[in-house]
């Protein structure tokens, strides 16, 4: 026999049953005319919205793009093989959501908000937050103050980023932008332990299934899953679905945001976002300009970035913010933010192309990955003289805008003496000495993959760095030095050092540890030496 | 780019043109004939060169039309044109089309509806009927984009769509 579940008691059903609406009223249909990849044309809808929901009789969705003379077109948001001519969809009346709630937490969604991870449905509470939905106006906005660590020295230090920031990620294939992105959500697990978590939504657009398998399990290894939310789209996907998905991020994000809490999405990557974009655009036949991109390219692109904020401290004003969803009415609460870090591929290192550039210019600032710095061995393969953060700055931590506030000039200034010194062999001790600590500093800012430094850390030794601590050790020790280094403050001064220079603060004492230590750590390599 | 403003236009024109040459009843049998016959052609469904067949037979108008329709190359535009045509031309005679569709024969409920529709203002209601058992009960009335679904059908569609939605959590 069958088994019964206990969901199937006849008064569980009767009240179910009692609570289907039954009454039957008019609805707005129309009929499919066209079929073309991902995308129908429909004759009748006649009061459709633009980007209004459209469900087919069998269950399938679409969203209204084009709204025409005698017809609208609309993208599917499924299999395109399931829609045949005169087929028949009514309007929703509803624009297209996603519904976000706290149990999202720890999940990988589509993005409709469907759970992808077979871990079945998503609980919990849940508030209804539009895909499109206008970025909070000026009166609702505060200057970026807060920092957002990454964990790795050489952005904390040279390209700081900012809570309500969008710095963009760009380079070629590669060179390591998803590990700066995927980095960047472990290292706010310390924010999680203490209990004002970052909140993180990884947005892989058009990547292989796989790629975005491994990347879940990765974060779920190191523990960043608890805080952490995956959109997935991949390269199977529709490129409605595609295109959507930033969208969807974005609309997550700003649950967390508009709710006082702190989020971090990452898009990875805008540029296939732009290529669904572009698919989407040239089968509904809208006009098409450089590389074929429609003209709203830039758009697409500005308004979706535009949605990263810091928003106002005061509660008041906060909760008057513009394009509110009716789902968030009273629970707004002031000083949340919402960090966007988009990533763009570009082809044999050209930031000239049409994409990169555009979103060059939307962005607050870029960190730019070359295969050159990559190959030789620097990673993150961040080339520092072109990248920059343009609202970081003013949001770095004291102690760290004390220590290395002068590191991104310094390192200028070392490459531009070391390409003379390929002509000549002897300088005088001022440039070699230059040379010399530039190069150590080099070492220094090299970080293995999955392994985020946390900021007190960090301070003390680019602290060592700047200040030339290493001059007595050649550059092959360095490595061997940070390891030591590190390892002795954390086990004798984390209270009297580490601690207060994450939260900011250097003075005299402090800058007397770090030196004793440092010495301490260099007279062993320095023995050691003697001995090998 | 457009070609809802292609094809417009040129059934603006076409209904115009009718109207000078005092054809318009007759320009609208062809038109409603020219797109059976497209239909079928592009289905491939009865007989071969249907479309070849029934050109000759229409009228000068709508040969006319046609001629230009080929010379200014927009003859893939020309269902779209025949569709504008018919919404014209039932817009300026006042004629709504509605469509009744019910799992058995029901001619004292089509009388009701009709009757139902003259009080809503339809005075003219081009009405088919069709029958679909799949239905079960009930029937789906169509009046231009209005859809009335009262079928059994859909209501059981409805009632199994919201268990599956509320027990999705217990499954």
């Amino acid at each position: 026999m069958e088994q019964i579940k206990p969901s199937e008691i006849s008064e569980v059903l009767l009240r179910q049953l009692q609570g289907v609406d039954l009454s039957v009223g008019y609805e707005e249909v129309g009929q499919v005319l066209q079929v073309s990849d991902g995308v129908v044309r429909l004759s009748g809808l006649t009061h459709a919205e633009a980007g209004e929901l459209l469900e087919f009789d069998n269950g399938l969705m679409a969203v209204v793009m084009n709204l025409e003379e005698d017809n609208v077109g609309a993208v599917l948001l499924g299999p395109t093989d399931r829609i045949e001519e005169g087929m028949t969809a009514h309007r929703t009346r509803r624009i297209a959501s996603i519904d976000v709630g706290e149990k999202m937490v720890g999940r990988v969604v589509d993005p409709l908000g469907h759970p992808l991870d077979g871990k079945g449905e998503i609980l919990g509470e849940k508030f209804e937050m539009p895909l499109e939905r206008k970025a909070p106006g000026v009166i609702y906005r505060q200057p970026v103050s807060e920092p957002l660590q990454t964990g790795l020295k050489a952005i904390d230090a040279m390209i700081p980023i900012g809570r309500g920031q969008r710095e963009l990620i760009i380079g070629d294939r590669q060179t390591g932008k998803t590990a700066i992105a995927i980095d960047t959500i472990i290292n706010q697990r310390a924010n999680f332990e203490a209990g004002h978590p970052v909140y993180c939504i990884y947005v892989a657009i058009g990547q292989k299934g796989s790629t975005v398998a491994g990347i879940v399990e990765t974060l779920r290894k190191r523990g960043a899953m608890d805080y952490t939310i995956v959109v997935s789209a991949t390269a199977a996907d529709p490129a409605a679905l595609q295109y959507y998905a930033p969208f969807a991020g974005a609309a997550i994000g700003e649950y967390f945001r508009d709710t006082g809490r702190h989020a971090l999405v990452v898009y990875d990557d805008l540029s296939k976002q732009a290529v669904a974009y572009r698919e989407v655009s040239l089968v509904l036949r809208r006009p098409s300009g450089r590389e074929a991109y429609p003209g709203d390219i830039f758009y697409l692109h500005s308004r979706l970035l535009e949605r990263a904020a810091k928003i106002i401290n005061q509660q008041e004003v906060a909760e008057k913010m513009n394009d509110l969803p009716e789902s968030l009415r009273g629970r707004v609460r002031p000083g949340g933010s919402l960090t966007a870090l988009p990533i763009i591929e570009t082809q044999a290192g050209d930031v000239a192309a049409y994409i990169p550039t555009n979103v060059i210019s939307i962005t607050d600032g870029q960190i730019f990955l070359e295969t050159d710095l990559f190959n030789q061995g620097f990673r993150p393969a961040i080339n520092v003289g072109i990248s920059v953060s343009r609202v970081g700055g003013s949001a770095q931590v004291k102690s760290m805008k004390k220590v290395a506030g002068t590191l991104k000039i310094d390192q200028a200034q070392y490459r531009e003496l070391e390409s003379f010194t390929k002509f000549s062999s002897d300088m005088d001790t001022v440039t070699s000495l230059t040379i010399d600590k530039g190069r150590k500093n080099n070492q220094l800012l090299i970080q293995p993959q999955y392994s985020p430094m946390p900021v007190g850390e960090q301070v003390a030794i680019l602290y060592c760095g700047t200040r030339g601590l290493m001059k007595d050790i050649p550059v092959s020790r360095v490595q061997e030095f940070q390891t030591e280094f590190l390892s002795r403050m954390r086990l004798m001064h984390r209270a009297d050092a580490l601690e207060p220079l994450a939260a900011g603060r250097i003075d005299a004492d402090i800058q007397r540890i770090i030196e004793a230590v440092a010495a301490e750590v260099i007279q062993r390599i320095k023995v050691k030496e003697e001995v090998e | 780019m457009n070609s809802g403003l292609v094809a417009n236009r040129y059934a603006r024109a076409l209904l115009v043109f009718a109207h000078q040459q005092n054809a318009l009843e007759r320009v609208h049998a062809d038109v409603l004939r020219l797109q059976k016959a497209l239909q079928a052609e592009l289905a491939h469904q009865g007989d071969d060169g249907i479309l070849a067949t029934c050109i000759p037979q229409l009228g000068p108008e709508v040969q006319q039309f046609l001629r230009v329709v080929a010379m200014n190359g927009r003859a893939d535009n020309l269902p779209a044109m025949l569709r504008q045509f018919l919404i014209h031309y039932n817009q300026e005679k006042g004629i709504a089309t509605a469509s009744l569709v019910s799992a058995a024969p029901l001619p004292s409920l089509e009388k009701k509806l009709l009757a139902l529709l003259h009080d809503k203002g339809y005075t003219d209601v081009d009405f088919t009927t069709s029958i679909d058992p799949s239905l079960i009960g009930g029937f789906i009335l169509q009046i231009e984009d209005l859809r009335l679904d009262a079928s059994l059908a859909s209501q059981l569609k409805r009632i199994k769509k919201e268990l599956e939605d509320r027990n999705r959590r217990i499954i």
